[in-house]
């Protein structure tokens, strides 16, 4: 890790033993570009930097050989009167983890640690007991992820004893009662947990959470009765506390609903990742009755899609993907919505599919290529991925597909191709895809890549129905990750629009279309 | 409750100058703000095209304690809450840009402590035109959007309540020698004998009062002063090595007298000898304090040579690598 900055890179003398006058040598090397630095105080900095670095120094650390000490070369035992400057030394250390306790690293190496076998720990965290149990004291902290926050369970056998092989810990989110809000809430504090429940007898308004870490996932769960909005850019919380949403617009927890919020630390905000409404049967929309919605938007049927009706059949409805037919709903009529008139997304209720998405606008911009995030937690595989083309194209029309992974940080830039998908011609209506073996990294977030050209596209549409959400988790319902086997935990089961307009006015479409629609089908 | 050190560094890929800067006695969180308040005003004078590398968060003491606060969202130490360090700097006018120049502008400060002493300090990423011009004289009315900034920085740095005197910055700096009280006053710092280790190494002595010995231990540095030897040659008037100069003491042994004191042995005196020293001169410890910072002036505009650190003198000096205010 980074432990000071230097210009210039020297050796030296240090003490490192607790109470002993036992001098090591020191060598400084470059740190690699994304090294950390040694998170605290830490008495192993460059004595250059010290005011009084030329004094008698008795303390761990490094010393400045001042006349009279006994300092010698290890090698020609020649007494230095001070340090020496030496060239920089390759390979840098990728400088993520130290080891031991960081304690050690203030106050010296207890001696007794000498005689002792390398010490296991990673940033002063056991990796795992020496019967390989995780640690008793129940604050494990997962390493090398910042998705999860929780603790690892014991075997799900009960006798807790691994006997071969590497150990599978299934996780299980800890979850916090932050009992009865009421009023508006700045700068809310946040124990350690994942999960946060809370209630309110009347709306409650949260302007900012207290600041995470980078990539730090947490759920808020809005048990009602009243709703719960998270305002964005909220001045009355602290910067570094405060939420921001994708469009901008303060977001309502209705009562049931769950909201993911990930810390961004490059703008130092709480990202609103993703609202999920109380669990609902599939083919249930949303009902009359629904709080949370102000309409009966539709009720629609496994393996159907919400469709927007033709112009001679108003409104909209489920229809078959089989497609191909006149009747209202069909696939045929599939559309993309204005964003202005129906911000929210669309329901797809097909078997085995992982998510699908919408690629509008359908504004004809040959070449430009839309991403869709998907992030698997436990390293899902997808095994298909395809594009659907519902009209009769050009001769040269063609679409592309690939994955491409996410950029540094919370950046949201893709930046490495994975798979990519030769370029087919989708000339003819049908399904365009390829079998894939793609293995997702259970930390990475991965954008489906589309891309099309030569499509004739003869209407023009407006607005980007662009989903709220990037993450999809899957929850059961005690908010614990289902542990389906082989199967990405990211699955849109559910998409949902928070709140839909108060009267629907439908947009009248032409019946032929040419809307591609993308698809994923995760394996089983 | 501790002296913190921050050390910004400055310039383009974290190779420009650094500063460093020391606060009074303060806790974690009245440093972090502090911190917080420097780095914003610091920002604002700072030329957009310089970066902020990071800033070293040290504390001073005997015992080594320090770490690195990159840019970003970083931790404080000790708990006391984030921090974001800024990535660069904020003033948009154009900059006396002295990257790939032989030279580097430096605006010279004047921080006065201890009531009648001063310490420099240097300040760089300069307007323009602050530095073209007459050379040496600071026009800060050429540069009213930086000079703005710059006064507001000036003033943090000496930021106090009169009484009692309280600031947030201080200078590491020597207590000086106390006058000589005048006769019939007892010398604080009198030498009452010297003599000679009896023992190996054989090192100069000097006892001192019981009474003043202090803090004085082994390994203290003391300073020794107005001795005068004996003249040796007489052809040349050459006198006997002086031991004037600070010293560090090698042993303490117990002077029984009269009067009752303590004999400082000094390190490496081997080659004095005692008997050679007619006046007996004074003895007083080296010690450091941290002293609030009074008063910032500017001093004047400068230009240095490229590679020397800041508050470098002119001459070769080896053993301080930056120390920029």
């Amino acid at each position: 890790m980074i432990m000071d900055e230097l210009r210039s890179h020297h050796i030296g003398p240090a003490l490192m033993v607790t109470g002993s006058g036992e001098q090591f040598w020191v060598r400084w090397y470059p740190a690699a570009p994304g090294a950390l630095a040694f998170p605290g105080l830490h008495a192993f900095g460059s004595m250059i930097w010290e005011s009084n670095f030329a004094e008698l120094h008795t303390g761990v650390g490094m010393q400045f050989p001042t006349p009279g000490m006994a300092l010698a070369d290890p090698a020609g035992g020649k007494r230095y009167t001070r340090y020496r400057w030496r060239r920089k030394r390759y390979p840098a250390p990728p400088g993520q983890h130290f080891r031991g306790l960081a304690e050690w690293f203030r106050h010296g190496l207890p001696a007794d640690q000498l005689a002792q076998p390398p010490y296991t720990d990673l940033c002063g965290t056991p990796l795992m007991t020496e019967d390989g149990l995780a640690e008793p004291g129940g604050d494990d902290d997962v390493l090398g992820g910042q998705i999860f926050a929780g603790v690892a369970l014991g075997d799900p056998s009960g006798d807790d004893d691994i006997t071969q092989g590497p150990p599978v810990p299934t996780f299980q989110l800890t979850k916090s009662n932050l009992g009865a809000l009421s009023g508006t809430i700045d700068d809310l504090t946040l124990p350690d947990s994942a999960i946060y429940t809370f209630s309110c007898a009347s709306p409650v308004t949260i302007t900012g959470l207290s600041a995470g870490v980078q990539g730090q996932l947490v759920v808020l769960e809005n048990q009602g009765p009243a709703q719960c909005t998270l305002s964005n850019l909220d001045g009355g919380s602290s910067g570094p506390n405060q939420l921001t949403t994708d469009d901008g617009v303060s977001e309502v927890l209705w009562q049931g609903t769950t909201c993911w919020l990930c810390y961004n630390l490059s703008d130092a905000k709480w990202r609103v990742a993703g609202i999920m409404p109380a669990p609902k049967a599939k083919g249930g929309l949303s009902t009359a009755s629904d709080s949370r919605v102000s309409v009966l938007a539709a009720t629609g049927t496994l393996g159907h899609v919400l469709n927007q009706r033709p112009a001679e059949l108003t409104g909209m409805s489920w229809g078959d993907l089989a497609g191909g037919s006149a009747g209202g709903g069909d696939l045929n009529y599939y559309r993309c919505r204005e964003a202005a008139s129906y911000p929210g997304t669309f329901r797809y209720y097909q078997n085995s599919y992982a998510f699908t998405r919408n690629t509008g606008p359908m504004s004809p911009d040959p070449g430009k290529i839309f991403l869709h995030p998907f992030v698997s937690p436990r390293g899902g595989v997808l095994d298909r991925i395809i594009a659907w083309c519902p009209f009769s194209g050009l001769i040269d029309s063609h679409v592309v597909l690939g994955i491409y992974e996410q950029g540094g940080g919370l950046a949201l830039e893709p930046i490495a191709l994975q798979v990519a998908i030769a370029e087919q011609t989708v000339n003819v209506l049908g399904e365009y895809g390829a079998d894939i073996d793609f293995r997702c990294d259970p930390d990475r977030l991965y954008w489906l890549a589309f891309s099309w050209d030569g499509l004739d596209v003869t209407t023009q549409w407006h607005g980007w129905t662009t989903p709220p959400n990037p993450f999809w988790p899957l929850f059961g319902s005690d908010n614990t990750l289902v542990s389906e086997p082989n199967a990405p935990l990211m699955i849109i089961d559910r998409l949902y629009a928070p709140t839909l307009p108060s009267s629907i006015t439908p947009v009248s479409f032409p019946p032929t279309s040419n809307v591609p629609l993308v698809g994923v089908r995760y394996g089983s | 409750m501790a002296n913190w050190k921050f050390e910004i560094f400055l310039g383009k890929s974290g190779f420009g100058p650094t500063e460093d800067y020391l606060t009074t006695d303060m806790d974690a969180a009245t440093a972090r703000s502090t911190l917080i308040s420097l780095l914003g005003l610091r920002k604002a004078i700072l030329p957009a095209l310089w970066e902020f590398g990071g800033v070293r968060v040290g504390v001073l003491g005997q015992l080594r304690a320090s770490t690195i606060l990159l840019p970003g969202l970083q931790p404080f130490p000790d708990g006391a809450g984030s921090i974001t360090i800024p990535s660069v700097g904020a003033y948009s006018g154009e900059v006396a840009d002295s990257f790939g120049l032989p030279v580097r502008y430096d605006l010279q400060l004047r921080a006065r402590y201890n009531t009648r002493h001063y310490a420099n300090r240097y300040l760089s990423g300069l307007p323009r035109d602050l530095v073209d011009g007459e050379p040496a004289t600071v026009h800060l009315e050429r540069v009213p959007l930086w000079a703005s900034g710059y006064i507001r920085y000036l003033a943090y740095l000496s930021r106090s309540t009169i009484s009692p005197f309280t600031a947030l910055f201080g200078v590491y700096a020597r207590v000086p020698i106390p006058d000589q009280p005048a006769p019939p006053a007892p010398d604080p710092q009198r030498i009452l004998r010297w003599s000679q280790q009896d023992v190996p190494p054989s090192n100069l002595g000097a006892t001192i009062l019981a009474a003043n010995l202090g803090d004085i231990t082994v390994g203290s540095k003391v300073h020794v002063y107005g001795t005068r030897t004996k003249v040796v040659n007489f052809a040349e008037g050459a006198r006997a090595p002086n031991p004037n100069g600070a010293w560090y003491v090698d042993a303490i042994s117990t002077f029984t007298g009269p009067p009752s004191g303590f004999t400082l042995f000094l390190r490496g005196t081997t080659q004095f000898s005692a008997d050679s020293i007619k006046i007996l001169g004074r003895l007083w410890p080296v010690t450091f304090t941290v002293y609030p910072i009074e008063a910032v002036t500017t001093q004047r505009a400068l230009s240095r040579k490229r590679g020397k650190s800041s508050l470098v003198p002119r001459g070769r000096r080896l053993t301080r690598v930056s120390a920029d205010p």
